[in-house]
């Protein structure tokens, strides 16, 4: 017995065995919690077989997928998670290059720019999303009425039940042209490279009748030269599909045609990219202000120009400590896409919520809620660590 | 000592006249009165706080100097941005802090400012670069990253970087005092090797050894004035101010 | 004088051509907003917000329980004005913005039947101020720093007492900004020193604790906060045992959980970020000098870590306070709520959202640019953040 003790007493003094031990206690701990969870659980339905069943239910936009009230509720969740998606794209776009705009305005010598920013992300960071979000649609709403409603000319049509803007069908020649224009894009990226390579081997630039080219400005007025020439010789490439008011019958007003925006979308992109463009304001100037004064002071001191101090020394190095917060306020961007559930934009949190309040089996849906953005986390994420990757491999 | 008296000094290539400069209360300099020639080194010492950073900078327009006049290889230093441009082309900097650019290959610090402002061939710019990497005793660390670099080597990259666009005057701002004292003796060899060679240097600096063996004259600053300058025979040996006198003793 | 500031209007403004398009696009800019901004003062009615003060304020509380609500006005104010001159002096423009927003405050939540309440009020904060400025001078300082930081402590649990004592109002009835700013009090209180364990607990080496931490922490970031309140409107009753009637709890107690957690993980977080910061010296000292555990995370390493994350921190629990406006989805009504419905149900009211929305936006925007203030305050007082 004493033998037993003495073993037991030395065996514990073992710092790697005080630790077996706490973690050992907490496990049990864990499982008893997780246990009780589970008899609790046991209790509620826990599968998603009623994501079988017939949804009933109408989505007010719908992207790809012709989703009816007789889908099932697996078609409505996933027509839910294709307007998540295409609200987090398009906000992550323009968020970043307002944020991006703002920041640089923010270090600008020029008082008015920078004012502008300052007030900018002083006032719209620190205003809750959520009021911001009914503000954009308030602000849609006061827009003049459908027979009111304000049309450029035939070109566009803005009333509050949204902006309508000409959409393009492909016509008889469509798909020539659009392969074309790839081809277009394609070899004025690949004249691009060769003329900036040139210039860099040869010294200074290539000279034609005594102005210099820019090799990026050559490459854009190919493109739309190409693009532009193809157009007129294959006659109508494409159908321009203009919207339209007219009256039916009843002496209502309609609108068709062209590519719909609609308030909610609109109300819900306009607060995003307003409010995550204030975050990334303060990212991308923190990113340039934190490079150490000395380095501009060299450039300076070797007679580089302000802007070849800007692309060459500056925004090289602030590109490497942007891209992780930016990944950050993307991944809050696509959770905060959640709150459209206040104006009524299906995106897939509230598609879920309809589902939850009509079919009682909360839990399992939240499951699926949670696995969802977790995945849209996750996917952003990686192709934020693919583009850190590239930008931190160190070279010119 | 007796490589200086075969040195030629030439005709008068900087000029500060009453120049003035402070920052916000506080007046880092009160009117420095002073002529550089060509071919010359001069190094500048004194307590810090004493101006002698600020002076340095406000020759290559780093700090704007408040009144006064800076004349630099003829061009008036001013607002005017064409002439800023002629003079930061000939004036050459050396930074304490090292300032490399770290996204840069070694080669490429060197090449990055001849091409775009001179608008070399990237090969000749490549073999310039070479050559200077040579003379300051780093050839096989051309591709190579700042970062991968002992303190020492990078001063000397430092100097090379600002060597390239060939300069007339080369601005030194404590070059050493950031290096551990191993490799201080390998910058002070470029240095030296630079001011045989006949190029107008303006070194801010505690390196009282190697200044005595390399320097034509010497400027003594405190508080924002040239208190005494001077030969090295004639400071060191019989000082005439008092506050020289005291910061000597100081230092020896 | 003249000529230099002419040269140095047109440098600025005109200097080259890409400015002088910036410039003119700002003026445009500038001109379009205030020109909207001017047109909405003087088109907009006020009614909206006057008349329905008290709802905006504190919800629907019934009116014989207000005295609770005075007494934590009155304790509050007195604890914010005696502590801004008690660890430092203020500058003029803090001095100023402060009576500014104050002022505009009492002007818009002032009725005839509370003007005495106000007045007694205002009179508090004056006095609680003169008292700290003269104590700053003297020797008590210390002392009373001591118990103005005790007070702070005791501030949530006075505050819930004053809430509940003698059968008081049931926590479904606390609306307006009140709730708004009890949810974020409680989620701080409690998010913060939970975080504070769970980013321990990711940063030890054991792996079982590391792992469950971590999981914790990922989940809870991983969904958006509307999703777990959800979740706590739905299941959370499920999962609480039934003995003493838990799982019956209100809402508002249901909401405070929920923010407490989600306020732990992001906190987790920030202080990892701090905890990484620290130089692995210090812990090889604190080893070297034989402390134990307890004492080397709670004296060494803990105040440094929270040190450096300061500013990060005060960003965290700022968004907090933005994110109580989200309990609409419980369908409780914080200010926010009150300010949507109010325009929405009384006829009186219809299209008047903009606003109620506006003076919503105004006093989530004091309180949030209040704080972040504070934070660089306190930035620079510690020396954080500078080079």
């Amino acid at each position: 017995m004493d033998l037993f003790v003495n073993k037991l007493y030395i065996w514990s003094r073992s710092q790697k065995n005080r630790n077996l031990l706490i973690q050992f206690f907490f496990l049990i701990f864990i499982s008893l919690f997780i246990y009780y969870l589970f008899t609790k659980a046991i209790l509620l339905d826990m599968t998603l077989s009623h994501f079988d069943s017939r949804a009933g239910f109408g989505i007010s936009h719908t992207f790809i997928i012709d989703y009816t009230s007789n889908d099932s509720r697996w078609v409505s969740y996933f027509t839910g998670v294709i307007n998540t998606i295409r609200v987090c794209i398009v906000a992550i776009l323009f968020a970043t290059l307002l944020g991006t705009i703002m920041g640089v305005a923010r270090l600008s010598k020029n008082i008015l720019f920078s004012t502008i920013s300052y007030l900018y992300v002083e006032i719209l960071r620190n205003t809750p999303l959520l009021i911001q979000i009914i503000f954009w649609q308030i602000i849609f709403l006061k827009l003049p009425r459908i027979s009111e409603a304000l049309t450029f000319g035939n070109t566009v049509v803005i009333s509050n039940r949204g902006i309508l803007l000409p959409n393009a069908s492909s016509g008889d020649n469509g798909n020539i042209w659009i392969t074309i224009i790839i081809i277009a894009v394609i070899l004025s990226l690949i004249v691009s490279y060769i003329i900036n390579k040139k210039e860099d081997l040869e010294g200074k630039s290539i000279k034609l009748f005594n102005f210099k080219l820019n090799g990026n400005l050559l490459s854009i007025l190919l493109f739309f030269t190409i693009t532009i020439t193809t157009y007129f010789i294959l006659q109508k490439p494409f159908n321009l599909d203009l919207p339209s008011i007219y009256q039916n019958d009843k002496g209502t007003y309609l609108q068709s045609g062209g590519f719909e925006f609609t308030p909610e979308f609109g109300a819900i992109l306009f607060a995003l990219v307003m409010y995550t463009g204030t975050f990334i304001t303060e990212i991308v100037r923190g990113s340039i202000q934190s490079l150490s004064k000395g380095q501009t002071e060299a450039a300076q001191a070797l007679g580089l120009s302000n802007y070849q101090i800007m692309t060459l020394i500056v925004l090289p190095q602030a590109l490497r400590s942007i891209i992780p917060p930016l990944t950050n306020q993307y991944l809050n961007l696509t959770k905060n896409s959640s709150l459209s559930v206040v104006i009524a934009y299906p995106e897939l949190f509230m598609v879920s919520r309809t589902i939850m309040n009509n079919s009682g089996r909360a839990l399992p849906v939240f499951f699926l809620i949670l696995a969802t953005y977790l995945s849209l986390s996750l996917v952003i994420s990686i192709i934020m660590n693919m583009i850190n990757r590239r930008v931190t491999r160190i070279g010119t | 000592m007796q490589n200086k008296s075969k040195k030629q000094i030439g005709k008068e290539i900087i000029l500060t006249d009453e120049v003035t400069k402070s920052f916000g209360k506080f007046q880092a300099l009160r009117g420095i009165t002073s002529k550089i020639y060509e071919k010359e080194v001069v190094v500048i010492f004194g307590p810090s706080g004493s101006g002698k950073s600020t002076f340095i900078r406000t020759i290559n327009r780093l700090e704007p100097h408040d009144s006064g006049q800076i004349i630099v290889d003829g061009i008036e230093l001013n607002d005017d941005v064409k002439n800023l441009q002629h003079v930061r082309s000939n004036v050459g900097m050396v930074f304490q802090q090292f300032n490399l650019f770290p996204h840069l290959s070694v080669l490429r610090n060197i090449t990055i400012a001849p091409q775009k402002v001179k608008g070399l061939k990237r090969a000749d710019a490549d073999e310039i670069a070479m050559n200077l990497l040579q003379r300051v005793g780093i050839p096989e660390q051309a591709d190579k990253f700042p970062s991968q670099l002992s303190g020492g080597q990078q001063q000397r990259l430092a100097i090379a970087r600002a060597l390239a666009m060939e300069p007339k005057i080369m601005l030194f701002d404590e070059p050493t005092s950031a290096l551990d004292p191993e490799m201080i003796k390998e910058v002070l060899e470029v240095m030296t090797e630079l001011a045989e060679s006949g190029m107008t240097m303006i070194c801010v600096t505690h390196e009282m050894g190697f200044a005595k063996e390399v320097a034509d004259r010497f400027l003594f600053f405190d508080e924002g004035l040239i208190v005494e300058e001077g030969t090295g025979d004639q400071i060191f040996s019989n000082p005439k101010e008092e506050r020289t006198k005291l910061f000597l003793s100081q230092i020896l | 004088m003249n000529n230099n500031s002419i040269k140095w209007f047109f440098g600025t403004f005109f200097g080259s051509v890409f400015n002088s398009i910036v410039t003119i696009l700002s003026v445009l800019i500038f001109l379009f907003l205030i020109n909207n901004i001017i047109g909405f003062i003087s088109t907009s009615e006020w009614e909206v917000v006057t008349v329905n003060r008290r709802l905006l304020l504190i919800g629907r509380m019934p009116v014989e329980h207000e005295w609770r609500i005075w007494s934590i006005l009155w304790i509050t104010s007195f604890l914010i004005f005696s502590s801004i001159n008690s660890w430092g002096s203020p500058s003029k423009r803090d001095l100023f913005f402060i009576s500014f927003i104050s002022l505009i405050i009492c002007l818009i939540f002032t009725t005839s039947s509370t003007i005495l309440y106000v007045v007694i009020s205002l009179i508090i904060c004056i006095v609680s101020y003169a008292v700290s400025f003269f104590i700053y001078k003297s020797s008590y300082q210390k002392y009373f720093q001591n118990s103005l930081k005790t007070l702070w402590i005791l501030l949530l649990p006075i505050i819930f007492t004053l809430l509940l004592i003698g059968d008081g109002p049931s926590p479904n009835l606390w609306g307006g900004f009140l709730l708004n700013i009890i949810l974020a009090f409680i989620a701080i209180s409690f998010g913060f020193p939970i975080g504070i364990m769970f980013a321990l607990g990711r940063a030890s080496s054991l792996p079982v604790i590391k792992i469950i931490c971590t999981i914790y922490i990922e989940t809870i970031r991983g969904a958006p906060l509307v999703a777990w309140l959800l979740l706590a409107w739905f299941v959370l009753p499920k999962f609480l045992p039934t003995f003493w009637g838990l799982n019956d709890i209100s809402v508002v107690i249901r909401a405070m959980i929920i923010l407490s957690a989600f306020t732990s993980a992001y906190t987790a977080e920030v202080i990892r970020g701090g905890l990484q910061s620290i130089p692995k010296g210090q812990i090889e000292a604190a080893d070297s000098l034989n402390l134990n555990y307890r004492t080397k995370i709670s004296l060494i390493i803990l105040p440094q870590a929270i040190r450096v994350v300061i500013p990060a921190l005060i960003s965290t629990f700022i968004g907090v306070f933005k994110d109580t406006s989200l309990v609409f989805i419980l369908a409780l009504t914080d200010l926010l709520q009150v300010g949507r419905i109010i325009p929405e149900q009384d006829p009186e009211f219809f299209g008047k959202a903009l606003e109620a929305l506006c003076v919503v936006a105004f006093l989530f925007w004091i309180v949030s640019i209040s704080l972040s203030n504070l934070s660089t305050k306190v930035e620079k007082s510690l020396g954080i953040g500078s080079r």
